[in-house]
């Protein structure tokens, strides 16, 4: 009674502290509830960009397949590993149906990959190979890879690989993006291994694909927040920088190339099944590109058995991811 | 008071929210031991793959570990930060001998088979029935375990294993 026969009283010029504060936290609340939701629709926009790359990337495959009757050969390296030169991978042949025609016209087929005529494919910023999302160490500037006879050289980094197949959780281990594929069963191909002529090796077509189109994985997403020459680089042809196996265990779809390594170690393995990891920096998942031209997203607590399954042509598994 | 009351308010407002940002899959405690023909087997990869449902979707990504020389394990998650247990539900279990130094299965380094040196072939000492054809599977309870116990038999392992 006594404030109210006051007010007309005293004229109030000024907010009092609790009122200033209680607006102030007020307001944080507001934010702390509409950032989030900004970022989310942020990453969402980033995502189906993403899945829009894929896209491309899987049409440009089939284009690929539509005008030389097979789909690109994931990388020649006609060897096993480590001092082998190479020559061309999927994502350089499929250039011209992503209408990158003057890059691909600069590369030389009959130098490796690692020869001086191809450093300016080597450099080649692809905007769509690297995915919105892709925050990979290092960011997007010319890397050296960690391994192979370009290992001294730069790259381009980017955030697609194509699936060579499918590998054991243990011995024989071995990777479909060289020849020590040739240790596994050949039902563990994918839709874009090595090539080596001499071993029989050679591109896939559509008809090998007898798992269906619609249940093989082409293209998938590695990227990772450390050890930046682990990355992917596009150009490089060499085994595993542009192209993964599925290793049919949960920490090899992760996009943390030193924990897949940390958990690697701890099972009494080398850091070789990481080298062909999975992984992006959407949440829960990736984004895939399938063999007839589909993208998928797959959450990262797949079955991956399963995933593997979906790696490979003719393995006859059934698969049915959701 | 006023101040007092005006803080605490603001406090029970921002609760709800700052807690909805955590939570998530929860792992519980999974342990256990390893015999191969009844002998502890040590340094075996176990891995466990949560099945999940018909869509191949489970509730959280497969553990891992590493039995001792007692044969016994206690499971990891594969998540990025390190978690220990696993999802509850069933998975499938795999279990191996890492394979030896020196064979395609593990180099000291990629010198090994440089020069496109013919590969060497390392087979896992134990069946595929336990690993790449696993038919093996155990239920994690929702509370986990300490008796995840696997007893394996087969052909006699190599000396030195």
């Amino acid at each position: 009674m006594r404030y109210r026969t006051l007010m007309p009283l005293r004229h109030r010029d000024a907010f009092t502290l609790i009122e200033l504060l209680v607006v102030i936290a007020i307001i944080a609340v507001l934010i702390g509830l509409l950032v989030p939701a900004v970022q989310k629709v942020r990453e969402a926009a980033n995502r189906m960009q993403c899945a829009n790359n894929l896209k491309q990337i899987g049409l440009a495959c089939q284009s690929h397949h539509d005008s030389k009757g097979t789909f690109p050969p994931g990388g020649i390296t006609e060897g096993y590993c480590c001092a082998t030169q190479s020559k061309t991978n999927w994502a350089i042949e499929i250039l011209p149906f992503i209408e990158m025609d003057s890059i691909y016209k600069r590369y030389d087929q009959n130098s490796f990959n690692e020869a001086a005529a191809n450093q300016f494919v080597r450099e080649q910023p692809i905007k769509t190979y690297n995915c919105p999302s892709d925050a990979s160490a290092g960011g997007n500037v010319l890397t050296k890879p960690n391994s192979g006879p370009g290992s001294g050289l730069n790259y381009m980094p980017s955030s697609y690989r194509a699936v060579s197949g499918r590998a054991n959780i243990t011995a024989p281990l071995g990777w479909w993006d060289n020849g020590e594929g040739l240790a596994l069963p050949a039902t563990y191909k994918g839709a874009m291994h090595t090539v080596w002529a001499a071993q029989g090796l050679t591109p896939e077509r559509m008809s090998n694909i007898t798992d269906g189109t619609s249940n093989t994985l082409l293209v998938g997403e590695y990227q990772t927040k450390n050890t930046a020459d682990r990355r992917t680089f596009w150009a490089y042809a060499y085994t595993s920088y542009a192209s993964s196996s599925v290793h049919p265990a949960s920490h090899t779809y992760l996009n943390d190339f030193a924990r897949c390594e940390a958990i690697s170690a701890q099972q009494g393995l080398d850091n070789r099944p990481c080298r062909r990891a999975f992984g992006s920096f959407h949440s829960g998942g990736s984004n895939w590109a399938v063999c007839d031209g589909s993208v998928r997203f797959i959450p990262e607590t797949v079955d991956m058995n399963m995933l593997s399954n979906m790696a490979t042509m003719s393995g006859g598994e059934v698969v049915n991811i959701n | 008071m006023k101040k007092l009351m005006a803080t605490v308010l603001s406090g029970l407002l921002a609760a709800p929210f700052m807690a909805s940002g955590c939570g998530g899959t929860t792992y519980a405690p999974v342990s256990g031991k390893v015999t191969y023909n009844d002998a502890p087997l040590a340094g075996a990869q176990v891995l466990f793959q949560p099945v999940g449902g018909q869509g191949g979707v489970a509730a959280g990504v497969g553990s891992f570990a590493k039995t001792d020389s007692e044969g016994r394990f206690k499971l990891e998650a594969s998540t990025a930060t390190p978690t220990a247990g696993a999802v509850p539900g069933r998975h499938q279990v795999r279990i191996a001998l890492p394979p030896a130094k020196g064979t395609i299965g593990q180099q000291d380094s990629d010198a090994a088979n440089a020069g496109g040196k013919p590969i060497t072939q390392a087979t896992n000492p134990v069946p595929a029935e336990y690993n790449e054809k696993s038919t093996l599977t155990f239920d994690v309870p929702p509370g986990g375990t300490q008796s995840a116990d696997f007893s394996l038999k087969g052909p006699p392992l190599p000396k030195g294993k």
